[in-house]
């Protein structure tokens, strides 16, 4: 029993800092899922069964998919302005003509 | 595209934020919407600033982190029963909870019975949450430029399905079961470990599924801003009702006349599982809120 | 030493929610990018539930989920339920405050083109309303 929490703590801790320091945030966010996924199991270690349910269902579903829709947002936003300024810029080129 | 282009943009999307501008002339030229000048100046000062930043914050995290090590030492040894945390204020919620609230999960009789006032904040809260994400993200002349509109309405994703069978027939299969589950984990919140909040999430998570898969527009046709909104607030009040009712007669001796029912059936605990059903629709509502809010920007 | 090993190692879960903690704020205060912000914050969050949680637990004591109905529900048996409550108020708030903090990013990101806090700060030095 010890070394399963030894495993699930240290895995915490590694996840931790991966997603804080890994320069890629799509990486960040899904380790940060991994992280509350084993929080999750720590909270049965801990017998809390509420708290397992609800960090499943929050932690590991919920708040990923608001920070993935954030980065699908960015994403979007970026590549509309990009066409904008691509068009802008064709017609520009095509005035001097 | 030559090579080393692609290369560089490879690298740029491994880095994971070639979306951002990364300097303030970037910024200057996307506002006016001008071709970006590639600045010298400047900004080299910040990064170096940042490096120096990170050593400073590592020391700095590292000092706390032997400070608050030490304080750790100190406490009471873990899984104590000794411990201070495990006063008079626990042993009366497990030894009368059963009688007083009857709910034979004693986390959840507690949280909706005894500390029902500081669930309502919470519940409080997200609406708030709600509110705020709707004032700064809905679709509509304040936040948007005309143009942004323009756009957004030209190619309409309502429709947007995912045409991939394998997710359509995955999402198909696991849709009863989420949304089975995230009833079972509501309405069995007084007996079993759950409750409204982790019951909401797990429908919420359903509608999002079934969303995202088919598209918004099927959604709307049995669940609508016009339903959101109702739904929303006629589930708060009613709480809020309860609540006062509860905690009016409490306070002043009165008997409440609230039936406690046989610990145990699943018709049982008096104000716990209405509430833990009013909450679970809250919170599955908000939630599908704000993944329409995030995604499309109405509901 | 070997005193303060043992102490540590009876204290495992609250020396992690101090480890996470400090790897929360790292990232809080000195990372530029508001997600990665964001990231430490929720695992600042993680950290207080975890010290919170492992406070109420003790050992060889069951969740407090009745099942025996016929016999009043005696202390040995059951943890301390008061912390598990708590936390489950929180988790709630914090979500809320998480969704609430990534729809202020998406329109940071609307008027500044960009998620880094030193590019923002040096353009409106420069003059960017």
């Amino acid at each position: 029993m010890a070394f399963v929490e030894v495993l699930l703590l240290g895995f915490l801790v590694a996840c931790a800092l991966t997603a804080v320091l890994h320069r890629n945030t799509m990486i960040t966010i899904l380790t940060y899922m991994g992280f509350s996924v084993v929080m999750s199991v720590i909270w049965m270690l801990l017998q809390a069964p509420d708290l397992a349910i609800t960090e499943a269902a929050v932690g590991a579903g919920v708040s990923t998919v608001l920070y993935f829709l954030t980065l699908q947002k960015i994403r979007e936003l970026k590549e509309s302005e990009d066409a904008e300024e691509e068009r802008r810029r064709k017609a520009g080129e095509e005035g001097q003509k | 595209m030559s090579t080393s282009n692609r290369f560089k943009a490879f690298f740029d999307w491994v880095d994971g934020e070639e979306w951002c501008a990364k300097t303030p002339d970037e910024v200057i030229a996307r506002q006016k919407k001008a071709p970006v000048r590639r600045p010298t100046y400047e900004l080299d000062s910040y990064r170096r600033f940042r490096r120096l930043n990170q050593a400073v914050g590592a020391l700095f995290c590292i000092t706390l982190a032997v400070v608050l090590t030490l304080v750790v030492v100190s406490f009471p040894p873990f899984g104590d029963p000794a411990n201070p945390a495990n006063n008079e204020v626990p042993a009366r919620y497990i030894e009368r909870g059963i009688e007083e609230t009857g709910s034979a999960n004693l986390v959840g009789g507690m949280i909706l019975s005894y500390r029902v006032f500081d669930t309502f904040g919470e519940s409080s809260v997200l609406f708030l949450a709600a509110t705020c994400v709707t004032m700064l993200l809905r679709r509509d002349r304040n936040n948007t430029t005309s143009r942004d509109l323009r756009e957004l309405r030209s190619d309409d994703r309502a429709d947007r399905k995912d045409k991939d069978i394998v997710l359509r027939t995955v999402v198909l299969l696991l849709l009863p079961v989420s949304v089975m589950v995230g009833f079972y984990v509501m309405l069995f919140g007084h007996l079993s470990p759950g409750g409204g909040f982790s019951g909401g999430s797990i429908l919420g998570g359903g509608l999002i599924l079934y969303s995202r898969t088919f598209g918004s527009g099927s959604v709307r046709k049995f669940f609508n801003e016009h339903l959101y909104h109702l739904v929303k607030v006629v589930c708060l009040m009613c709480y809020g009702l309860i609540l006062v009712y509860y905690v009016f007669t409490g306070s002043n001796g009165l008997d409440n006349h609230i039936w406690l029912g046989i610990p145990g059936n699943i018709i049982s605990s008096g104000i716990i599982m209405p509430i833990n059903v009013l909450v679970g629709f809250e919170v599955a509502c908000t939630i599908y809120a704000f993944y329409a809010l995030f995604s499309e920007g109405e509901m | 030493m070997s005193d303060f090993l043992s102490i540590l190692w009876t204290q495992r879960y609250m020396v992690t929610a101090v480890i996470l903690f400090c790897i929360g704020t790292f990232s809080l205060i000195f990372n530029p990018n508001l997600i990665k912000k964001l990231i430490g914050f929720d695992l600042m969050d993680g950290a207080i539930y975890m010290m919170l949680t492992s406070a109420g637990y003790i050992e060889g004591r069951i969740a407090p989920i009745v099942t025996d109905f016929s016999a009043t529900p005696s202390v040995e048996t059951y943890i301390n339920p008061v912390p598990t409550g708590l936390v489950l108020t929180g988790i709630v708030v914090s979500v809320s405050v998480t969704a609430f903090a990534l729809a202020l990013v998406v329109r940071i990101y609307k008027k500044y083109h960009t998620v880094y806090l030193d590019v923002i700060m040096a353009s409106m030095k420069k003059g960017v309303d």
